[in-house]
């Protein structure tokens, strides 16, 4: 996925989002995967028990917050001496 | 125990004992208070009380109930920390402060009445504002002032709102808040302000990074959680603090991805904690109070550990902004190590104190029937990455090391979040430590297959969307504007409508009363009979026709009789029988 220029050090990888990024979807799928054998249970609504609903939570919780957040920056981002 | 020996009075004694110490003394006198005060608090039994008469009020500094004990324990024990961690590095003037701080948010909790929490209420906000300017930076002086001005509007909400209560027969003592009169709401307005609700959270992003590193520690504890505590207390249950959580959690989460300074990110990120606990009373059954005073508990002891790491960093390297740190695992490898204990207990990953406590509150609105309530709670819990979980590791502790080598502080800063990391940790393996001190009846098992697996689920999508968008997100220099406009730039431009309207009326008074006015009067009064002469006769001829040579001959002809005093004698006697013959016809009529 990450694009960035790596270097050979271990903290460049990581800074660079690879190796961070291949630990999360590691978590994911292995955290998953036991979805698809359990029976879960829901508090609203069916989909709540769809294999990896959770990991989808995720997902588009911080897509939409990062989303919400770029919108409200164009708004409200300023210079450092604003007021002076 | 004697009942007297109240816990906040140990604070406040050690405020004043301790600039009369030699310098060696006042370190054992900051470590042993806390430690003193726990152990009164723990001695206390539920029926003490300490009563008082005040304005005709029967007023009680002691209720010790489940609710103020359990904020009363970890109060004192987070002062502990947070003394160690300031211990070479405070100056005497900021450990007084945050004493009384302290005793005063202790005596807030504790207090029994309103009267007493508002007196105890104003104290801490005078003293915080105090470790505010601890720093002595014309930047924490200007912020100490515009804290101190929004907690002085918080508590006079809280005064009128108290008095309004009182007069209606609402009795005088703390308990859950009933009707939603006029009186409730301004009470409630005024602990809105203290746990920082949005629209009126910009005072603690504003002022707390101002503060020193380890004055902040303090702050980020008791202000916000004594708030909490109140709301539990009077507002248990009024569904409008759902809204309001859920906009805090939100917003707080929002902020601090857009933040580049550090500690201003976990400014925002307390923010957005408080929230999920505000939003806990709003659901207001047993699970939700519970895992609001648990999650707040908690929150105390991570954000204790996050604000000293932060602090740390700040101090080692004399930076404070996320664009300008990186790499520092290296050369901090105790620091990096707390604040990641601190990072994976406000994610809430299972075996830490968040995991324990936070769900309490996600699963209490579930069962409350409030999805979009949940749902918001939800967004917040996976916002957690965008801020304080891994955006802060990832830009200050890992990338490449930077060009100054930095090192980790002395040991007693380390020992201070040391003390905090093992409480994190310990809640998290022994959680029955935690509930056993919650004041309500609630079943709450948090090691569920299904519940972990969900927990890791969440955070691990959340991660993987973080590090994904993560190029779109890197910190840039500048600041988001807050609701903090409407007083920073409204002061301003009162500032100069004030100085416009008044400064230009004083320059008019003075030109006009102090200038030309004493002028002319001087020119009247040095000649008084020629000046009434032209004044009265002049105007009449003009009436008359006569034109300027002619008026200007009879001005100098006026002039010349009143310099040698040459009036003709006639005049002067019509004017005397004139005056005889008023006088006397007042005399004989009346």
């Amino acid at each position: 996925m990450s694009k960035k220029p790596t270097s050979k050090s271990a903290g460049a990888a990581a800074y660079s989002g690879r190796m961070p990024l291949i630990v999360g979807l590691a978590v994911l799928v292995v955290t998953a995967l036991p979805d698809l054998f359990l029976h879960k249970h829901t508090y609203f609504h069916a989909y709540e028990a769809w294999p990896g609903f959770f990991a989808l939570l995720g997902l588009g919780a911080v897509a939409v917050l990062v989303g919400l957040a770029r919108l409200i920056g164009a708004l409200v981002r300023r210079g450092e001496d604003y007021y002076g | 125990m004697a009942e007297w020996l109240h816990p906040s009075l140990v604070f406040f004694a050690a405020a004043l004992v301790l600039p009369l110490c030699p310098a060696v003394a006042r370190r054992g006198v900051l470590l042993a208070t806390p430690l003193l005060a726990f152990v009164l608090l723990w001695a206390l039994s539920p029926q003490a009380s300490l009563s008082y008469q005040l304005f005709g009020f029967e007023l009680n500094l002691l209720r010790v109930d489940g609710l103020a004990r359990a904020f009363g324990v970890v109060f004192t024990l987070n002062a502990l920390a947070a003394f160690l961690f300031a211990l070479t590095r405070g100056s005497l003037g900021q450990h007084c402060a945050a004493l009384v701080y302290i005793g005063a948010s202790l005596g807030a909790v504790l207090a029994g009445d309103l009267i007493s929490l508002y007196l105890f209420w104003e104290v801490m906000a005078v003293a915080s504002t105090f470790i505010i300017l601890a720093r002595r930076t014309p930047q924490s002086f200007q912020a100490g002032l515009r804290y101190i001005l929004v907690h002085l509007f918080g508590g006079l909400c809280l005064l009128a709102g108290m008095l309004l209560h009182l007069a209606q027969g609402g009795g005088v003592e703390f308990a859950l808040l009933a009707s939603g009169g006029a009186a409730a709401w301004l009470i409630l307005l005024g602990f809105l302000v203290n746990v920082a609700a949005f629209p009126f959270s910009a005072w603690l992003s504003d002022a707390y990074p101002q503060a020193t590193a380890t004055g902040a520690v303090f702050l980020t504890a008791y202000t916000t959680k004594t708030a909490v505590y109140a709301l539990a207390r009077g507002f248990a249950g009024w569904e409008v603090l759902i809204a309001v959580g859920a906009v805090m959690a939100l917003f707080g989460v929002i902020y601090a991805v857009l933040e580049n300074h550090v500690r201003r990110m976990l400014a925002f990120a307390l923010i957005s904690q408080n929230g999920i606990m505000v939003a806990g009373v709003g659901v207001g059954s047993a699970l939700a109070l519970n895992g609001a005073v648990a999650y707040a508990m908690v929150c105390i002891l991570y954000m204790g550990l996050l604000w000293m790491s932060a602090g740390a960093v700040e101090e080692q390297t004399g930076r404070s902004r996320l664009s300008e740190l990186g790499g520092l695992r290296h050369g901090m490898p105790w620091t990096f190590a707390f604040a990641l204990v601190g990072a994976l207990t406000i994610a809430s990953v299972p075996g830490l104190g968040g995991f324990v406590s936070k769900p309490m509150i996600l699963k209490g609105a579930a069962y409350g029937g409030h999805y979009w309530g949940w749902l918001a709670l939800e967004l917040a819990a996976a916002g957690v990455v965008l801020h304080a979980a891994l955006r802060y590791l990832l830009e200050v502790f890992f990338g490449p090391p930077p060009a100054k080598p930095a090192a980790d502080p002395p040991p007693t800063m380390l020992a201070g979040m040391g003390l905090l990391a093992a409480a994190c940790i310990g809640l998290g393996l022994f959680p029955q430590a935690l509930y056993a001190l919650l004041p309500y009846e609630a079943e709450f098992a948090p090691y569920k297959f299904e519940q972990v697996l969900n927990q890791l689920q969440l955070l691990a999508g959340a991660a993987v969307a973080y590090l994904l968008a993560r190029p779109w997100l890197r910190p840039a220099p500048g600041q988001s504007l807050d609701t903090d406009w409407v007083y920073r730039r409204g002061g301003q431009a009162f500032y100069r409508l004030a100085e416009g309207v008044f400064n230009n009326l004083n320059a008019w008074g003075e030109r006009y009363f102090l200038r030309n006015l004493p002028e002319q009067l001087t020119r009247f009064f040095a000649r008084p009979g020629v000046r009434i002469q032209r004044l009265v006769w002049l105007p009449l001829l003009q009436m008359r026709g006569k034109t300027g040579a002619e008026l200007e001959r009879e001005g100098e002809f006026l002039e010349r009789r009143s310099r040698h005093g040459s009036y003709p004698v006639g005049g002067g006697v019509l004017l005397s029988v004139l005056f005889i013959a008023l006088m006397s016809f007042l005399f004989f009529f009346f």
